[in-house]
């Protein structure tokens, strides 16, 4: 990596080099797509230097940041990775740490999701650096994102603030030809230097900070112009964009040959005077960005007597993500022109008899047996509160009745149960790693104030969603090595709940009868199902040595019962009601122990 | 450095089938002949049965995603998976599509045929074929890909794209890879 190369990668391994090449000695971070491939990257690399920077996947975005800060101020250059919404979660550190401000350059790579590809929602992180008055740029190419990030550490480094690099799902997952320049910056020896008027925030040093923070905005939106692309045209028409967008407007006037004058904004807080300029020079403005309207605000303050159009005049869509064909409409809207895609007949009649394929949990996913274990025993009247990862997908089960964020299955929970003062039962869902995340607060809350609910860990020993990644209950790291591995069962029995039972999913009626106890049982009670997730299981080879053949011998006489129909397992269909188990059947026995005919066996 | 010819490519499949190494290679393959090359991999939740789908854009400084009616070619592993996509095809584009279905838990399937006779009204030219079949015969069913590719290629502006192949294949597979690249390589003259 020393000298100058071209190379096919991914948004996400283009930031990893930029990471690296800039020096990093510390980073952290928690799973989320779309940024999740970042950290697995440097873990990969680090072997290739001398002295590896720290890798780790932090129990949560809040820990993620506050790791990452505590490098800093050591003058060490330090880097958090999490996807939008970790940055709800790390949103109490950083609100202050844009007050005390940083040494070693600190960025946090925050992935944005427009059209919630993989989210609960869309919001935007250009929000929150304005909210936290601290820097953000904006990429809209792997490459940019490579070079950004270098950038963003000098940027940081100048100006004593933290750094929002901020990525989207098209920059993030799109693959590039991208140039890298090479190492540019060796780790540094961490130094802290004592000054509690610049590292301890009580009100009388933070009001000080705060007058510090404030006069560095005119700073840093003079220092970010040279960064956004103002190209003046002999046009009535001037069009402000940033990010992937920018790309999508540099093709749809290609397409519609049109010449209008071009303002790519590429880093927040935006200077006032590139904007200006655009707008003396244009009649009507179109303001072409994906998710908030933020620059769009900025325009619509300063446009004097020109028309701003943009997501507040409904010629840009407000939700979803932007392609060039939602551009396309919104330019030939703004200019008074017709713009559509004829499609032929024939194939839109076709697309409406395409058979859907929606997300399902794996044949043999333990999941889906401790769902059936749960429905069984406290039926449809339970509200299941459900969280994120794979076990949402228990929704077509009915066994997931609500999915807010991370940890809020367990607090809502005791919500719910609150609400109801022990008329309903109320099952809280959660997986092992979203346990860790934020769950164990949930918990000791839940304990402390006397709720009476059943709590589910589904326990499949990684964060399966985002591609496996460890965590403290998994006994590794993000660099693969085993130190120590967080107990579970002690980590709950210290809590103080009333009953703890540990079961095989697989194993139904041992699922059952813990599933019967709990119900019975006083307070908060925990059932842990415990199984490693089928895809790692697969990967780890300890499948081929166990896996059981599965054959059905089911015949229509059995009354089209189709009980193993409720497992929704991709490995069961279905002929003139008869159950077929197809080739990738892992032979986990449940449905054999549902069939009430026996004409499911494995052997 | 780079090149002046453009080629627009969607490779489509589900889950398993290989979309995300065929539009590597393609990328690969165009890096190192000096295009510029910028692909989008849309995978949510692929592992669990669902559709992926790679836009690779061989000579473009646009964004990753391809407009509708534009691309000069789609590679379907799988006809619905296809059919599902085709509105990306440019008038004069090809689809390339493996008749072979795989079928959908809890969905009816609509015929093949129905499916080829609207890309035949939606795209210059359809090569329509069991590609399934033709990988089992070059002795591996994880080869489809690459029988596939094998028949985009003459559409390519690239030249070394069976070497870049082999070079990705694991070791073990490489007969089968470069097998199922001529068996598919066969096809490409044939059309609908």
């Amino acid at each position: 990596m020393q000298h100058s190369s071209r190379k096919y990668l991914l948004g996400n391994e283009a930031i990893a080099y930029g990471l690296l090449e800039a020096g990093i000695s510390v980073v952290s971070g928690y799973p989320g797509t779309p940024s999740s491939e970042i950290i697995p990257f440097i873990a990969r690399n680090v072997e290739r230097y001398d002295k590896p920077p720290h890798v780790e996947w932090s129990v949560n975005e809040k820990v993620a940041l506050e790791v990452a800060a505590g490098a800093s101020y050591c003058n060490v250059r330090a880097a958090v990775i999490m996807k939008h919404v970790g940055l709800n979660v790390a949103a109490d550190p950083l609100m202050t740490l844009a007050y005390t401000g940083v040494k070693g350059g600190l960025v946090l790579v925050v992935a944005d999701d427009p059209g919630c590809h993989s989210s609960q929602n869309e919001q935007d992180s250009r929000r929150y650096a304005y909210f936290a008055k601290i820097p953000c740029l904006d990429p809209s190419t792997p490459q940019e994102a490579y070079d950004f990030t270098k950038y963003a550490f000098k940027l940081s480094e100048q100006f004593e603030i933290p750094v929002i690099l901020r990525p989207t799902t098209r920059v993030s997952h799109a693959r590039a030809s991208v140039k890298l320049h090479g190492h540019d910056s060796d780790q540094r020896l961490a130094r802290f230097e004592k000054n509690p008027e610049r590292w301890v925030m009580v009100p009388a040093h933070a009001r000080l900070r705060h007058v510090e923070l404030n006069k560095l905005q005119p700073l840093l939106r003079s220092e970010l112009a040279s960064l956004s692309s103002l190209k003046l045209k002999k046009s009535e028409l001037g069009v402000v964009t940033s990010g992937v967008a920018a790309k999508y407007v540099e093709e749809a006037v290609m397409k519609l040959q049109l010449e209008p004058s071009i303002l790519r904004i590429a880093a927040y807080p935006m200077n006032d005077d590139t904007i200006v300029a655009l707008i003396n020079n244009s009649r009507k403005i179109l303001v072409v960005e994906e998710l908030e309207p933020v620059i769009e605000e900025k325009v619509n303050a300063v446009a004097g007597t020109v028309e701003v159009l943009g997501k507040l005049t409904g010629h840009v869509p407000r939700e979803g993500e932007l392609t060039v064909d939602v551009v396309l409409k919104g330019l030939g809207q703004a200019l008074g022109r017709f713009v559509t895609t004829n499609l032929p007949v024939e194939l839109i009649a076709v697309e409406h008899s395409l058979p859907s394929r929606p997300p399902i949990l794996c044949a043999g996913c333990p999941h889906r047996a401790t769902f059936y274990a749960l429905k069984k025993v406290f039926k449809k009247s339970a509200i299941y509160v459900g969280d994120i990862g794979c076990y949402t997908l228990g929704v077509s089960q009915g066994t997931i009745d609500t999915t807010l964020c991370m940890g809020a299955s367990v607090s809502m929970g005791s919500g719910f149960a609150a609400a109801f003062g022990g008329d309903r039962e109320i099952v809280s869902v959660i997986g092992d790693s979203t346990f860790v995340h934020t769950g164990v607060p949930g918990l000791i809350n839940a304990v402390y104030n006397g709720a009476k609910m059943t709590l589910v860990i589904l326990d499949n020993n990684t964060t399966a969603m985002t591609g496996h990644q460890p965590h403290p209950c998994t006994g590794e790291t993000a660099t693969g090595t085993c130190n120590f591995q967080t107990s579970m069962e002690d980590l709950v029995k210290a809590v103080g709940v009333q009953g703890l039972y540990v079961v095989d999913p697989y194993n139904l009626s041992e699922t059952e009868e813990a599933f019967v106890k709990a119900k019975d049982g006083d307070g908060v009670q925990v059932v842990i199902a415990r199984r490693p997730c089928i895809i790692s299981a697969k990967k780890a080879g300890a499948l081929s040595k166990t896996k059981k053949r599965v054959t059905s011998t089911c015949k229509n006489y059995f009354a089209s019962c189709k009980i193993c129909g409720t497992l929704f397992c991709p490995s069961i269909s279905y002929s003139d009601s008869c159950a077929l188990i197809s080739e990738d059947c892992i032979g986990c026995g449940v449905c054999e122990q549902i069939c009430e005919f026996d004409a499911i066996k494995t052997a | 450095m780079a090149k002046d010819e453009k080629f627009d490519c969607i490779v489509v499949g589900i889950g398993g089938q290989g979309s995300i190494f065929a539009s590597g290679v393609l990328g690969e393959t165009a890096l190192r002949e000096g295009y510029e090359v910028i692909s989008a991999e849309t995978h949510g939740m692929a592992q669990r049965g669902g559709t992926v789908e790679v836009h690779v854009r061989i000579g473009s400084s646009y964004g990753p995603l391809i407009p509708l009616r534009s691309a000069d070619a789609i590679v379907g592993l799988e006809p619905a998976e296809c059919l599902r996509f085709a509105r990306y095809l440019s008038p004069e584009g090809t689809a390339i599509i493996n008749t072979h279905v795989v079928p959908a838990a809890g969905s009816d399937y609509p015929p093949v045929a129905s499916l080829i006779h609207a890309l035949t009204a939606t795209c210059g030219r359809v090569i329509a074929y069991d590609a399934t079949r033709l990988a089992l015969e070059a002795g591996h069913p994880q080869t489809l890909n690459v029988v596939m590719l094998g028949t985009l290629a003459h559409l390519l502006p690239l030249t070394t794209l069976e070497d870049v192949i082999a070079e990705y294949v694991p070791k073990k597979a490489l007969e089968a890879n470069v097998r199922a690249f001529k068996l598919g390589q066969k096809y490409s003259k044939r059309t609908l």
